[in-house]
């Protein structure tokens, strides 16, 4: 039984990828265009996709290709920015929650009850409406209701991990809380959180994206997905590749990003037997 | 055939079976040429550790197999019939209506979402009977059970019942589509000790009551002195002896049987400790080409590695699959075959 | 009886979360930098409109005494007056949510459309080529963003093809259906991609599971151990998550309704920041508030109704 066939991980590899080359793409954008990004040229006003420009220009003629090229480091940022500090500050409470339990956890959970009051864009668009708009707001929204499903789910391990024999005997051994925490129950809980936290950046720089879409994230004439798509909005019928492209970006490192979720959970579960 | 009282009316043949699994591009020999037969009114048992097929020819009887298998060979004559040539349609008329099966653990058996009245009546669908003829029928089937105020739990949820009024439950829903031959998987391994008293009481009462046939799944040689009339000893898919129960237990002839008997607890050598039998089954994938159970025999021969003994007759009715299968005539006191292949006689 | 009384109960858990939900919005919405009255009015505005908007939103009474009386307003439905539209907050929530809940419905319609089917063949048929291209496009569905989609629809149906109107919703109850089709198709597609997935996932552990095999021992014809046994039971789990995304649905009329151009409570929410009408917003979220709490409370009771093994306590 011990010989066990070393299965390339298909979603895992492709995902993998594909994030890679968006990071390629996020580091050198210039590597692979000539244009600004944010030249304007009267002479070149709704250009439709042509050997010069290959994703057309915009209103203002913007070259689109080197718009959606020089986007991919604000929507990478974006998408891993909003999903890290949720991460920690989660899990973190999830941790403190599910292992003192008690008083701590039900007033954690009422925490957490308030916050799942608000549907994710209602809240978001709140804070937006007190910091007014811009980046920063929408680290801030995404932040604020980003946390309460890494606590509800690493929760919930901790409270099955912290019952296991090897907690119990290191509580007996009178080990403190903290070396507890750190040695046994943090590396049995943190891969789910790791496995969700795949598939949160993908929410992460959707509603990023939307967020700029509906003139809340990031402002022009900074380049990003989400502000080139609403851009094009007016322009659908005569210069239908200023939403397309942005679009096609976004979905793909999108769907990468859902890859690796995808094959890091096979890992796991396969683990798991 | 009804004046051949000795071996009474056969109600299910089993002649050469094999079944296969296949996962991972592997192959699994997961029984391997079983033959049996089942008559009237009697009580069969399977007995074996887990993981050497019994519960996998059990459920080759009516094709409940996991899609990943495969029979390549074999006959499953039912009344006659072949149950692996039947079209689709006709395997249902036969499932639960003429073999019916329980199984281990009636928690996850019975649909939790659905009432006990409700997996019961399905039993009668296709049946012209009335509403109030499939009441009667199912408190009928509750009460036979021994489940008090059947009116009552007949709108239950399986998680209402306690541990063995489940399993008694699923016997009654079972048993309501009048089986002739009942198969019993692992019936009492998930009871505590009394329950698992009264379940086989049930079972053999019931049996009586219905004339039913049954073949009992159990890794428990107990269970099996309790209930069966007659016994298949199986190891990495292959049958190594059967016999009436009481040779069996009396004159073993396999080592494995031998070994299992003697691992029993011993209610007369109060300070004997519990014999298990040591190291493990071969995997079903790499079984050896001889005697499966040669690497853990304590009386292997060279001719064990190489050639796979066959089942032989060695007295009416007990057949054994050991090329030294006298070894053991007259062999006394416990044997106990650890991983050495060490044998204290 | 049981149920009566865990409403109730749950009615009464609820009170507590909802007065600090609403102590929070008013907070938030005072939090807001600058003179409201300034703010809504426009730096050009005289001294004494300023003061008689202040005095209009009560905004020189102190911090208690603006909290009791949002509390009271709460209670009495009058959640002030809207600058932008001159009327009253809570008639401007009333005439725009019926566009907000119709597209919230048909896309939970066509959300069930989408998902349920293929989610139950990719489970049967796990690993095999209906399963492979069913989980590929799920995967798709969860990476498109609506407000993406929504909009290629429109230039595919409605300014190429024609065939669909490219915004608003017209008068007679016909239009609004007709204008609703591309909208809630476009929310559809991203929730039904996480039902699929859900729901294949479900019919995979239970088609392997014991009373499955159980139900096919008894003889059950196919039809019936799938709808009864298999789908049944898979479609429980499914049910309650299809009701969080609803109110996920209900939040994204905010993006929908903007690229689609509903005059729903969403593209209010939106105009309103901009405008800076915040009375409407404080009563959007509110509402917004209130909705989300009936629906995860239905979802509970829904859930005790569909799984006996659930309590209601």
């Amino acid at each position: 039984m011990n010989k066990k066939p070393i299965k390339i991980n298909v979603s895992l590899t492709i995902g993998i990828i594909i994030v890679g080359i968006a990071v390629i793409l996020a580091l050198f954008p210039s590597a692979f265009t000539s244009f600004d990004p944010e030249a304007i040229d009267s002479q070149a006003m709704l250009m439709a996709p042509s050997s010069e420009h290959i994703f057309g220009t915009d209103n203002y003629g913007r070259d689109i290709f080197s718009r959606v090229i020089y986007s991919t480091r604000i929507d990478l940022f974006i998408g891993v920015g909003a999903m890290i500090v949720p991460f920690f500050i989660g899990t973190a409470v999830g941790i403190i929650s599910g292992y003192y339990g008690g008083k701590v956890d039900a007033f954690l959970m009422r925490v957490l009850d308030i916050f799942m009051a608000f549907p994710y864009m209602v809240l978001a668009i709140a804070i937006v409406a007190i910091t007014g708009a811009g980046i920063k707001a929408l680290f801030i929204s995404m932040w604020l209701v980003g946390w309460k499903e890494y606590t509800r789910l690493v929760r919930s391990e901790v409270l099955v991990v912290k019952n296991m024999e090897y907690v119990e005997a290191a509580k007996v051994l009178g080990y403190s809380d903290l070396r507890i925490i750190f040695r046994s129950i943090i590396p049995n809980v943190l891969s789910s959180a790791i496995v969700y936290g795949a598939s949160d950046i993908v929410m992460c720089m959707m509603s990023g994206a939307a967020m700029s879409y509906l003139g809340l994230g990031v402002q022009a004439p900074t380049p990003e997905w989400g502000a080139i798509i609403s851009g094009g909005k007016s322009f659908l019928s005569v210069a239908w590749w200023i939403t397309i492209f942005p679009g096609i970006f976004l979905v793909v490192t999108g769907l990468g990003f859902s890859l690796i979720g995808d094959g890091l959970s096979d890992r796991l579960r396969q683990k798991g037997r | 055939m009804s004046d051949n009282i000795n071996t009474g009316d056969v109600l299910l043949e089993v002649k050469d079976l094999n079944v296969r699994f296949y996962s991972n591009g592997r192959e699994m020999k997961a029984v391997n040429g079983v033959s049996f037969d089942i008559k009237k009114g009697e009580t069969f048992g399977f007995v074996g550790e887990s993981g050497c097929g019994k519960s996998t020819t059990s459920r080759a009887i009516i094709r409940l197999l996991a899609e990943n298998a495969k029979i390549p060979s074999g006959e499953i004559l039912y009344k006659g019939e072949d149950i692996l040539k039947l079209s689709n349609d006709k395997l249902r008329k036969i499932r639960g209506k003429e073999i019916g099966m329980i199984f281990q653990e009636p928690m996850t058996a019975l649909n939790p979402v659905l009432t006990i009245k409700a997996q019961m009546y399905e039993q009668f669908i296709g049946t012209d009977m009335t509403k109030e003829q499939k009441e009667e029928r199912a408190i009928e089937m509750l009460r036979l059970v021994g489940i008090p105020s059947p009116e009552k739990r007949l709108k239950e949820y399986i998680h209402q019942f306690s541990g063995g009024m489940r399993q008694r439950a699923m016997i009654a829903i079972t048993l309501a589509a009048n089986p002739n031959l009942l198969i019993a998987d692992e019936p009492t391994t998930a009871l505590d000790v009394t329950i698992q008293d009264q379940i086989i009481k049930l079972i053999n009462q019931i049996k009586g009551q219905l004339g039913m046939s049954v073949l009992l799944i159990t890794h428990d040689l107990g269970v099996v002195s309790q209930m069966c009339d007659r016994v298949a000893v199986m190891y990495a898919g292959y049958f190594v002896e059967t016999a009436d129960t009481l040779t069996l237990f009396t004159t073993p002839r396999h080592p494995y049987t031998k070994g299992l008997i003697d691992a029993l607890p011993s209610t007369e050598k109060k300070n004997s400790s519990l014999k298990p039998i040591k190291g493990s089954a071969p995997s079903l994938a790499e079984l050896p080409e001889g005697c499966p159970f040669a690497p853990r025999c304590p009386f292997k021969e060279e001719i064990c590695d190489t050639a796979l003994p066959e089942m032989t007759e060695i007295a009416p009715g007990h057949m054994v699959r050991c090329h030294y299968h006298e070894k053991l005539i007259g062999a006394e006191g416990l044997i106990s075959i650890d991983e050495e292949g060490d044998n204290n006689v | 009886m049981d149920v009566l009384n865990y409403i109730l109960k749950r009615i009464l858990q609820m009170i507590p979360v909802f007065f600090i939900v609403a102590i929070l919005i008013f907070v938030l919405i005072r939090a807001i930098p600058g003179d409201p009255a300034m703010v809504m009015l426009g730096e050009r505005a005289t001294a004494e409109s300023l003061a008689a908007l202040r005095e209009k939103l009560g905004l020189n009474e102190s911090y208690l005494t603006q909290l009791i009386l949002y509390f009271k307003g709460i209670f009495t439905l009058d959640l002030g007056d809207s600058i932008k539209f001159s009327m009253p907050v809570t008639d401007l929530i009333l005439s725009r949510v019926g566009t907000t809940i119709w597209l919230t419905i048909m896309s939970t319609f066509f959300t069930i459309i989408f998902s349920f089917i293929p989610g139950y063949i990719a489970g049967i048929k796990k690993d095999k080529l209906p399963d492979s291209i069913i989980r590929v496009i799920a995967l798709i569905g969860l990476s498109v963003p609506a407000f993406w989609i929504g909009l290629v629809l429109l230039t595919i149906f409605a300014v190429r093809l024609k065939i669909l109107p490219v915004s608003g919703w017209g008068d007679t109850i016909a239009d609004h259906f007709i204008g609703l089709i591309l909208p809630s198709i476009t929310q559809a597609i991203g929730v039904s991609a996480v039902l699929i997935r859900n729901l294949r996932s479900n019919v995979i552990d239970i088609k392997n599971s014991d009373y499955v095999d159980y139900a096919k021992s008894k003889g059950l014809s196919h039809l019936r151990i799938s709808s009864f046994h298999i789908v049944r039971n898979a479609l429980i789990p499914t049910t309650t998550l299809l009701s969080l995304k609803i109110i996920a649905m209900f939040g994204g009329s905010i993006v929908i309704e903007n690229v689609f151009t509903l005059p729903g409570i969403g593209a209010l929410l939106v105009t309103s920041i901009y405008a800076r009408d915040y009375a409407v917003v404080q009563g959007i979220i509110i509402m917004f508030v209130v909705v989300v709490m009936v629906i995860n409370l239905i979802t509970d009771i829904l859930y005790s109704i569909l799984d006996p093994r659930v309590k209601l306590s």
